[in-house]
């Protein structure tokens, strides 16, 4: 599942969508994806990117890790405050 | 060279003093220069509502200079909430009228023997009597000061009822913004001042006007994308992201899920009820989201709501009606206590009640269950009146845990402030912010870990090792931040990062302090410790909750997690080594050496 939080739900008109995944497809296999689908542009560098609560930094294969339909990808936009 | 303006309120006197230039080359200004007159005048025995203490207001160089979002000054006083020393940020025009007053500072000492307010007009200060004026709400006293000025506009610093009453929660209201947090309002309560007005008709020289105007450009240009999302939501905007990742507290931190976050998040909000954006000085991202109910038991209640209000008021006491979220916030605005640690008490107050622990006698027959708005709404004004239950609670919860010491385990704060919007047990590095912050538990001093801990490829959120580091960087890097008088959403607009870069500073002040910055946080950071060691502060006063470190998240996304004090120690360790602070939490003296302390502040032969 894809959850869209912020203004990614305006950019992408949705809450968030459901991906039947293919096995053996990476993070950036379905971040291609939804560039295509709503011109997102990612990674663009700042967006926050985040698989089952990690950080796509911090997964072991980072853009290359292997994802499956159960994981929860959620987009939203650089985070900053205090 | 700067000036600071001496107001006595005993002898009704004011006076003009100049500033140290090497203090200022050394700590900056703002929360820097204003921790260095607390460490000079307020000594450890000086008790907080006592006519001893002082209110010492400090701009920084960028304070109300024509750049993008330079709002912000600080007060440094002692906390009637902790016992210790309070820094506190605020924005609203005070700083940039102080300025154009031609003043960097104002120290307000002594006692007026009736109530009284200050009217501050370039160089002149006049006293005023405020016996009228007691009672008033904040925006009705905002108004009647600002009238006061015949001529232009002004800006005005004023407390609520609730500081008059010297509840130790309560708050100084600077036009639309305030200084929330510690108990500041108290401490004006105490000095019997309702409020102080201020106009400023000069102008905040710089150094290069032409390369400051530029620079304002090109920041106003790189803000308006980048901070979209602020503009549109406001902060409110993390209600949702950090539901997400568990990490929002829920019914008293007892859990770090909520529910109904989607009734509550900034979606609800700018769909039913957002009426504006508020701006702050030079500002153009105008972050505030000021919002109105329209409808229901609470319509007509207006307020600006960030995320830290929204959660506490909102998720922390288990409310999901946005309405009474904005009507609770209205209400601690106009009454002067902080929104924060209001929600908190509220929030111990339902915990309590539904276990059984106080009773309707307590509560003077109000049902405190989670998810009352309207208890929530009814205990707010029993807290800032002193009734019932309400009295103690207004105490702060150092005075909370001391005389209802069974109640610990349901007490959320550290060295008695309570916690702010964020559970360190979906991000493990922000229990050390909370218990090492300078002014108690606090996110903002603390060091803010939650996008670090997300973006970082050494370690993620859960993990221990390399968290001492983290926040020892992200405090420094705060810190001079809050020297400076810009505001922390807008800064990196300016290159104040964690590597900070760039121009500014050379066109506003004519040097170039930028390679230092780093240095100079530290250096204020650990001035900040001296005081707190001097306070008497050691590593037991560092510890978090008991609730943080044996209960386990009850629901959601980090359901189980518990910081251990194993694993906060481990992290405290690692912070006290990165900062060169002995076992204890006291600053060795090869560290004050190292951070050039131990010349300024004239401890050589200690």
């Amino acid at each position: 599942m894809v959850k869209y939080m912020v203004n990614l739900r305006e950019r992408t008109g949705a809450k968030q969508e459901e991906l039947t995944l293919p096995r053996g497809v990476t993070l950036r296999d379905v971040l291609d994806q939804l560039n295509d689908r709503h011109g997102l542009g990612l990674p663009d560098g700042s967006t926050m990117i985040v698989v089952n609560g990690q950080g796509w930094k911090q997964l072991p294969k980072g853009l290359g890790q292997e994802l499956v339909s159960d994981d929860r990808l959620s987009l939203f936009p650089p985070i900053m405050g205090g | 060279m700067g000036r600071i303006l001496r107001i006595n309120l005993t002898t009704r006197k004011s006076s003009f003093e100049s500033v140290n230039e090497t203090e200022v080359q050394q700590l900056l200004g703002g929360r820097g220069l204003a921790a260095k007159y607390y460490y000079d005048e307020i000594g450890p025995d000086v008790q907080p509502l006592s006519a001893e203490n002082k209110l010492i207001f400090m701009t920084g160089p960028l304070t109300g200079v024509r750049l993008p979002s330079t709002p912000k000054f600080q007060l440094a006083t002692k906390s009637p909430n902790t016992g210790i020393y309070l820094c506190a940020n605020s924005s609203g025009q005070f700083g940039s009228y102080l300025k154009k007053a031609g003043f960097d500072g104002l120290i307000i000492e002594g006692r007026a023997e009736d109530w009284a307010y200050l009217q501050i007009i370039d160089d002149q200060v006049s006293f005023h009597e405020a016996g009228p004026l007691q009672g008033l709400g904040n925006s009705e006293a905002q108004k009647v000061l600002k009238h006061s000025i015949e001529k232009g506009s002004a800006s005005a610093l004023t407390i609520g009822p609730a500081g008059e009453k010297l509840v130790h929660l309560a708050c100084i209201n600077v036009d639309a913004r305030f200084f929330g947090r510690g108990g500041a309002g108290a401490v004006m309560g105490s000095k019997k001042l309702k409020g102080i007005v201020i106009q400023g008709t000069g102008t905040v020289p710089v150094a290069d006007p032409e390369q400051v105007h530029k620079i304002f450009r090109d920041g106003v240009a790189m803000l308006k994308d980048s901070r979209a999302s602020h503009t549109k939501y406001g902060t409110a905007q993390f209600v949702e992201v950090l539901n997400d990742l568990g990490c929002v507290p829920t019914r008293n931190f007892q859990s770090s899920y909520f529910e109904g976050a989607d009734k509550v998040d900034a979606h609800a909000m700018v769909e039913h009820y957002k009426e504006k954006n508020s701006a702050c000085y030079m500002c153009t991202i105008a972050c505030g989201q000021v919002n109105r109910v329209k409808e229901g038991p609470f319509a007509g209640a207006r307020a600006r709501t960030e995320y830290e209000t929204v959660v506490m008021l909102g998720p922390n006491c288990g409310v999901d009606d946005f309405g009474a979220i904005v009507k609770a916030a209205e209400l601690c605005d106009e009454l002067g206590i902080d929104t924060i640690s209001t929600g908190n008490a509220v929030a111990l107050t339902m915990e309590l009640f539904e276990k059984g622990l106080i009773s309707e006698k307590d509560t003077g027959g109000i049902e405190m269950r989670f998810g009352n708005g309207q208890g929530m709404i009814d205990m707010i004004r029993m807290i800032a009146e002193k009734r019932g239950i309400g009295a103690l609670l207004a105490e702060g919860m150092k005075s909370v845990l001391e005389k209802k010491p069974e109640w610990r385990p349901y007490i959320i704060a550290v060295k008695g402030l309570p916690f702010a919007a964020y559970d360190p047990r979906g991000f493990h590095g922000n229990a050390l912010t909370f218990g090492t912050a300078s002014r108690g538990a606090c996110h903002n001093v603390g060091g803010w870990t939650v996008r670090h801990e997300l973006i970082s490829k050494e370690y993620d959120r859960f993990a221990v090792k390399g968290k001492g580091k983290l926040v020892k960087t992200i405090q420094d890097n705060r810190a001079y931040v809050d020297s400076l008088g810009v505001c922390t959403v807008a800064r990196s607009s300016m290159g104040f990062t964690d590597s900070p870069k760039g121009k500014v500073l050379e066109a506003v002040t004519g040097h170039d302090f930028t390679p230092e910055l780093l240095e100079i946080g530290e250096r204020v950071y650990n001035l900040e410790r001296i005081i707190l060691n001097r306070e008497g502060i050691r590593r037991d006063d560092d510890q978090i909750p008991d609730r943080i470190m044996k209960d386990p998240v009850q629901t959601g996304p980090c359901k189980g997690k518990v910081v251990t004090s194993e694993m906060y120690n481990t992290m405290l360790d690692e912070y006290y080594a990165e900062r060169g602070w002995d076992e204890d939490g006291q600053v060795k003296k090869e560290t004050l050496a190292a951070r050039g302390l131990l010349e300024l502040l004239n401890l050589q032969d200690e």
